[in-house]
C-alpha cells in the first residue's frame, strides 16, 4: 500500500515546486527578493547601531567623524564665490553616511533601507490586493457571463482606455490634499493604504482579463458541465472546480503585478503625489536625488539599483512561476 | 514690505528678438519718429564730418540716440526674463518688487533713491526737485522746488500741478501705502475716508509762478523724503485717470517710456525721447537703446537661457540648486546683491504657548541658525540673523541675545550655536511642555525645509509640533488675520526705503496690529506701548540727528528682542548671473539693479 502510495504521482503543486527549485534563475531571484526583505526588515538596526543616525530628521548643520577627523555633513564648494552646499558623498563605510548624505544631511543608506520597507510593502501589498479584486471580477464574469459578463468587462474596458500611469497620476491627485474620505472611511493623506489602493486599482483590468478568460474556457469544460449535471451547486463548482484551476494563472500573474506596483509606486512618490514626507519610499529618495545628480548622483543611483533589482527578480521569478506551473511543460516533464 | 511675484498663466511666447546691437540701433530708426530721423541723419553727417577729421571710428558717434549717454557702450537691446509679470503697471498701485525694479528707469518722484553704486543704508536724494528743502514750522512743512524743463514721454513739461495731481490720485487709486506712508501730509485723513474727492487742501499747494510745490504734515517725519522717493509717490501727468490703468503705463519722465505689455508674454521699454538727464545719480541716462522682458520661462530654465546668453539678465534669484554649477561654471558672470531683507519667524503673543516669553526666549536659543544659512544657500549667500534689524539698516548695531552664552542683557557679537539645554530649562519652567503647535510656512521653496527645522527643535523641546503648508499667495494674509490663530509664520519683509522704522515700527508698533484684518502686518500681534514710545523718539530724534536717532533704533531692536516676538532667522543675498553680454552691473540699496546701467558688449568686443 505504501510503496503504491510511493508511486503514485505527485500532485500538481508539488510538482510545480520541484520544477521551480531545479529553475536557477528563478531560484537566484528568490534569493535576490528574500536577501532585498531581509535588508529592508533590518533598517532600523542599521540606523540605531550601526550607523547612529534617524534617517527621518534633517542634519544639515550636522557632522560625522571618518577616520577619526570630523566631516561637515554639507561641505561648501570650492568654486571661487563658494556658492552652493553639496552634501557629503559615499564613504562606504557602514558606519560613517556609507552612501553620502541627501540635501537634508540624511544618511541615504539607511533611508534607502527604510525606504525599501515602504516600497517593497506597497508593491507586495497592491499585488495581493489587485489579485484578489481582480480574481474576484474575473472569476464572476467568465463564470456567470451574460449581463454580469458585459457590466464588469465594460467597466475594465473604460479603465483599460485610461493609460495606467495617467490613471494612477489622476487619482493620486484627487486624493492627495485631503485624503480619502469615503462614508465611515476616512483615510489621511499619507496613509499607505491610499497608494496601495490606487496601484490595485488601476492594474485590476490587466489582471482580471486572462483570469477571465481563463474562467470562460473552463465554463465549457467536461467537468465543470458534468458538475453542472450532476446538480451541484454554483458556488461549489467556483470552489472546487474553477478556482484550483485559475490559482496557477493567479500565481504566475502576482510576482509580475508586483513589479508594476513597485515601479508605478516609485514614479508616483517621484512625482510627491505618492508616499508623503517624512516616511522614506525609493521613488521619494529618487527625488531627493534629483537636484543632486551631477553632484550626488549615488543619492538617485542607490534607490534605483534597488528598484532595478527587485523589479528584475520578480519578472525572473514570475517567469519561474509560469514555467513550472505551465501544464505543458508540465507534460513534457512528465514524460 | 515683502513683495512677491503675482501668479500668471505661464506662455511660451517670448521676444525673439536676437539681433545684435548694430541691428538693433538699425530698429530703432524703422520706429522713431520722422523728426528724430532727421536729426540722426544730420547727426551721423556731423558725426561723420567729425570722425574723419579725428579719425575716430565713425559707427560709435552715429548710433547715439537723443538723451543717449554719449558712449560707445551705448546701445543694443537688453534682454531680461522673468517667471511671471508684476500684474498691473501702475506705479502708484503695484507693490511687487519686478514692477519697482522695471519702473525705476520710467518714473520719478520728487526725491529719489540714487541709481548708482551706493551703500544699502542710503537715504533719498533729489530728483524732480532741485534739492532737499529745509525743513519748517519743526518739520511739518516742506517747500520743494521743481526742476524746469523736465518733460513727460509725449513732450509736456512737468509741472507743480502735475505733482498735487500725483500726490492726490495715490488716495484716489487707493494705493496700499496711501494710509501707512502719505496719510499725514494735511488732508490725508479725509482723502482715506473719501477718496473719490481727495482734494490734499492744505497739504498739497502748488505754486505756478514760483514753481514750487509745498507739503503741509500733521506731525514731523524724519522719513519723509524717503516716502516720497517710493515708487507710490511717482509724478505722473495730472490728467492720468484716477484708476487703476492696469496693463496701460501712465506717461513718466525717465529715460524710458513703456511701449508694450502682455502680462503673459512680455514687456517692451524704448528710449523716452524727451529726456534728457538732470541727474547723473538720481535718473542716469540709460544705455541700452531697448529693454526687452520677456515672461514665463522659470528660474531653472531661465539660468540655463543666460548661460546660453539668450538672455541678460533675470529677475528671479538663481535657484538654489543651481547654485554650484554657475559658481564653478560662470563665476565671473556671477553677481551677489546684498538686500534690506530679513527672514523670521513670527510667533503670536496672544496665543499658548507664545503667549509666554519664556517659550518664545526658548525657541530663539534652541533653534539652529546654521541649518537655517544652510537652507537658505549656505554662508555665501546667507547669514544667521539675530534681530529684526538687517545688516546695513540704518541703525543696526551687531549684537545676539539668543545664542549659547549670550542674553538680551548681555550680547554677544554674533550668533555662534544654539544653548538647548537654557532653552529646555525655559520650557519646563514655563510650563507649557506637550501642547500642541502648528507651523504655518509657505508652501513652496526653502520655507518647508526651514519650517521642519523648527518643528524638530520644537519637538526637542518637548511640544507636538506639526508643520502646515500654504500656498505662498495666501500665506502672507494668512498669517496676519488673528483669526486663523497662527501661532508661528514664516515669512520675510524687504524695506521700501532703507530705515529702521520700516521694520521694527511697521512690523510690531501697537498701531499695526489689526484683529481680525489680513491687512495687519504686525502678524505677531505684538504691542508694547514702551517701545512704542522709544520708536516715537528715534523717530523724532532722527529728524535733527540721524547719529542720535540710529541709536536710539539700535536700542529700539534690542528691546524688542528682549521680548522675542520673532525668531529672526537670516539675511539672504540675491544671486544674479548676467549673460557674456552685460557688463557694469552694481548694487543699489533698493533697487538691486539699474537697468539703464547695463552696458552691452557688441559683437567682437573683449569680454
Amino acid at each position: 500500500m505504501s510503496g503504491a502510495q510511493d508511486m503514485a504521482p505527485p500532485g500538481p503543486w508539488r510538482s510545480a515546486f520541484r520544477a521551480l527549485s531545479r529553475n536557477r534563475a528563478a531560484m537566484v531571484a528568490l534569493g535576490v527578493l528574500g536577501l532585498m526583505v531581509l535588508l529592508s526588515l533590518l533598517a532600523p538596526f542599521y540606523a540605531h547601531h550601526i550607523a547612529h543616525t534617524d534617517p527621518f530628521r534633517a542634519n544639515v548643520a550636522g557632522s560625522f567623524m571618518l577616520d577619526g577627523k570630523t566631516i561637515d555633513i554639507m561641505q561648501p564648494n570650492d568654486n571661487p564665490l563658494h556658492l552652493g552646499l553639496t552634501p557629503a558623498g559615499p564613504t562606504w563605510n557602514p558606519s560613517a553616511y556609507m552612501l553620502g548624505s541627501d540635501s537634508q544631511g540624511r544618511d541615504v543608506a539607511a533611508r534607502l533601507l527604510y525606504g525599501g520597507r515602504i516600497s517593497l510593502l506597497i508593491s507586495f501589498a497592491a499585488a495581493a490586493l489587485c489579485i484578489v479584486i481582480a480574481s474576484v471580477v474575473g472569476i464572476l464574469a467568465g463564470f456567470f457571463g451574460g449581463i454580469v459578463d458585459m457590466v464588469l468587462s465594460r467597466i475594465m474596458d473604460i479603465m483599460w482606455a485610461v493609460p495606467v500611469y495617467l490613471f494612477a497620476i489622476s487619482l493620486s491627485i484627487v486624493t492627495i490634499s485631503d485624503g480619502l474620505h469615503i462614508g465611515p472611511i476616512k483615510l489621511e493623506a499619507d496613509n499607505l493604504i491610499i497608494p496601495i489602493a490606487i496601484i490595485a486599482l488601476v492594474y485590476m483590468p490587466y489582471a482580471a482579463r486572462p483570469i477571465r478568460g481563463r474562467v470562460m474556457a473552463l465554463r465549457n469544460a467536461d467537468f465543470v458541465m458534468a458538475a453542472r449535471s450532476l446538480g451541484v451547486p454554483r458556488w461549489r463548482i467556483l470552489v472546487v472546480d474553477i478556482l484550483p484551476n485559475v490559482a496557477s494563472s493567479i500565481v504566475v500573474l502576482t510576482p509580475l503585478l508586483a513589479a508594476f506596483a513597485l515601479l508605478t509606486e516609485s514614479a508616483l512618490s517621484f512625482l510627491s503625489i505618492g508616499v508623503q514626507a517624512p516616511t522614506a519610499s525609493w521613488g521619494t529618495i529618487i527625488q531627493d536625488g534629483e537636484g543632486l545628480i551631477y553632484s550626488r548622483p549615488m543619492v538617485a543611483i542607490a534607490p534605483g539599483l534597488a528598484i532595478v533589482i527587485v523589479v528584475v527578480a520578480l519578472n525572473v521569478l514570475g517567469d519561474g512561476l509560469r514555467d513550472a506551473l505551465d501544464v505543458r511543460e508540465t507534460s513534457k516533464r512528465g514524460a | 514690505m515683502l513683495r512677491g511675484f503675482r501668479l500668471s498663466f505661464r506662455t511660451p511666447l517670448f521676444f525673439r528678438d536676437a539681433t545684435g546691437a548694430l541691428s538693433s540701433s538699425f530698429l530703432l530708426k524703422q520706429q522713431r519718429p520722422a523728426s528724430d530721423i532727421r536729426i540722426a541723419r544730420r547727426l551721423t553727417f556731423s558725426a561723420l564730418a567729425c570722425c574723419l577729421v579725428l579719425g575716430a571710428t565713425p559707427l560709435q558717434a552715429a548710433t547715439v540716440a537723443p538723451g543717449a549717454p554719449d558712449s560707445p557702450e551705448t546701445g543694443g537691446i537688453l534682454r531680461i526674463t522673468a517667471e511671471n509679470s508684476g500684474g498691473t503697471l501702475d506705479p502708484q498701485i503695484s507693490y511687487v518688487h519686478i514692477t519697482y525694479q522695471m519702473e525705476a528707469i520710467v518714473y520719478d518722484g520728487l526725491t529719489t533713491f540714487a541709481k548708482t553704486p551706493s551703500k544699502l543704508s542710503s537715504h533719498a536724494i533729489p530728483d524732480l526737485a532741485e534739492a532737499l528743502p529745509e525743513p519748517q514750522d519743526g518739520g511739518r512743512t516742506y517747500v520743494f522746488h521743481l526742476r524746469h524743463g523736465i518733460r513727460f514721454s509725449n513732450g509736456k513739461e512737468v509741472t507743480p500741478d502735475d505733482v498735487v495731481a500725483s500726490m492726490q490720485r495715490i488716495f484716489k487709486v487707493n494705493s496700499p501705502t496711501a494710509g501707512p506712508y502719505y496719510s499725514h501730509i494735511v488732508g490725508g485723513e479725509a482723502c482715506l475716508k473719501d477718496a473719490e474727492h481727495c482734494t490734499l487742501a492744505g497739504g498739497v499747494e502748488a505754486d505756478g509762478r514760483a514753481w514750487t510745490v509745498t507739503f503741509h504734515l500733521t506731525h514731523p517725519d524724519a522719513e519723509f523724503f524717503d516716502r516720497l522717493a517710493f515708487q507710490h509717490a511717482s509724478i505722473l501727468p495730472a490728467d492720468t485717470p484716477s484708476h487703476d490703468t492696469g496693463n496701460e503705463a501712465p506717461l513718466g519722465t525717465g529715460p524710458y517710456k513703456i511701449v508694450s505689455y502682455e502680462p503673459n508674454s512680455g514687456l517692451k521699454m524704448e528710449r523716452n525721447p524727451y529726456f534728457r538727464q538732470w541727474d547723473a545719480v538720481a535718473q542716469p541716462a540709460g544705455y541700452p537703446d531697448e529693454i526687452h522682458y520677456s515672461f514665463g520661462l522659470d528660474p531653472e530654465a531661465a539660468v540655463t537661457a543666460i548661460e546660453n546668453n539668450q538672455y541678460d539678465w533675470m529677475l528671479e534669484s538663481v535657484p538654489l540648486d543651481r547654485q554650484a554649477e554657475i559658481g564653478a561654471r560662470f563665476s565671473d558672470r556671477v553677481k551677489l546683491i546684498d538686500q534690506l531683507v530679513i527672514y523670521y519667524a513670527a510667533l503670536n503673543v496672544n496665543l499658548p504657548p507664545f503667549n509666554d516669553l519664556r517659550v518664545r526666549q526658548a525657541l530663539n536659543y534652541a533653534l539652529n541658525r546654521k541649518a537655517v544659512v544652510i537652507y537658505n544657500g549656505g554662508p555665501a549667500v546667507s547669514t544667521a540673523a539675530c534681530q529684526m534689524l538687517p545688516t546695513g539698516a540704518p541703525g543696526y548695531e551687531p549684537g545676539c541675545a539668543y545664542t549659547k552664552g549670550a542674553s538680551p542683557e548681555h550680547l554677544a557679537p554674533e550668533w555662534k550655536e544654539p544653548d538647548l539645554a537654557l532653552a529646555k530649562k525655559l520650557v519646563e519652567e514655563s510650563g507649557t511642555k506637550g501642547q500642541k503647535v502648528v507651523i504655518v510656512t509657505p508652501g513652496s521653496g526653502g520655507s518647508g525645509a526651514i519650517a521642519n527645522e523648527i518643528r524638530a527643535t520644537l519637538v526637542d523641546l518637548g511640544y507636538v509640533a506639526s508643520v502646515r503648508p500654504i500656498t505662498p499667495v495666501i500665506e502672507f494674509s494668512y498669517i496676519q488675520n488673528s483669526d486663523n490663530k497662527m501661532q508661528i509664520g514664516l515669512t520675510g519683509w524687504s524695506a521700501d526705503y532703507p530705515s529702521a522704522s520700516s521694520f521694527l515700527r511697521t512690523l510690531f508698533s501697537c498701531a499695526t496690529f489689526i484683529p481680525h484684518s489680513s491687512n495687519s502686518i504686525n502678524a505677531s500681534q505684538f504691542c508694547d506701548p514702551k517701545l512704542d514710545a522709544l520708536m516715537d523718539r528715534a523717530a523724532e530724534v532722527s529728524l535733527t540727528d540721524q547719529k542720535a536717532g540710529d541709536a536710539l533704533w539700535a536700542e529700539a531692536s534690542r528691546a524688542l528682542m528682549a521680548q522675542a516676538p520673532a525668531v529672526p532667522l537670516d539675511q539672504t543675498r540675491r544671486v544674479a548671473l548676467t549673460s557674456t553680454r552685460v557688463h557694469g552691473v552694481f548694487d543699489t540699496p533698493i533697487y538691486e539693479a539699474v537697468f539703464s546701467q547695463m552696458k552691452l558688449r557688441r559683437a567682437g568686443d573683449a569680454p
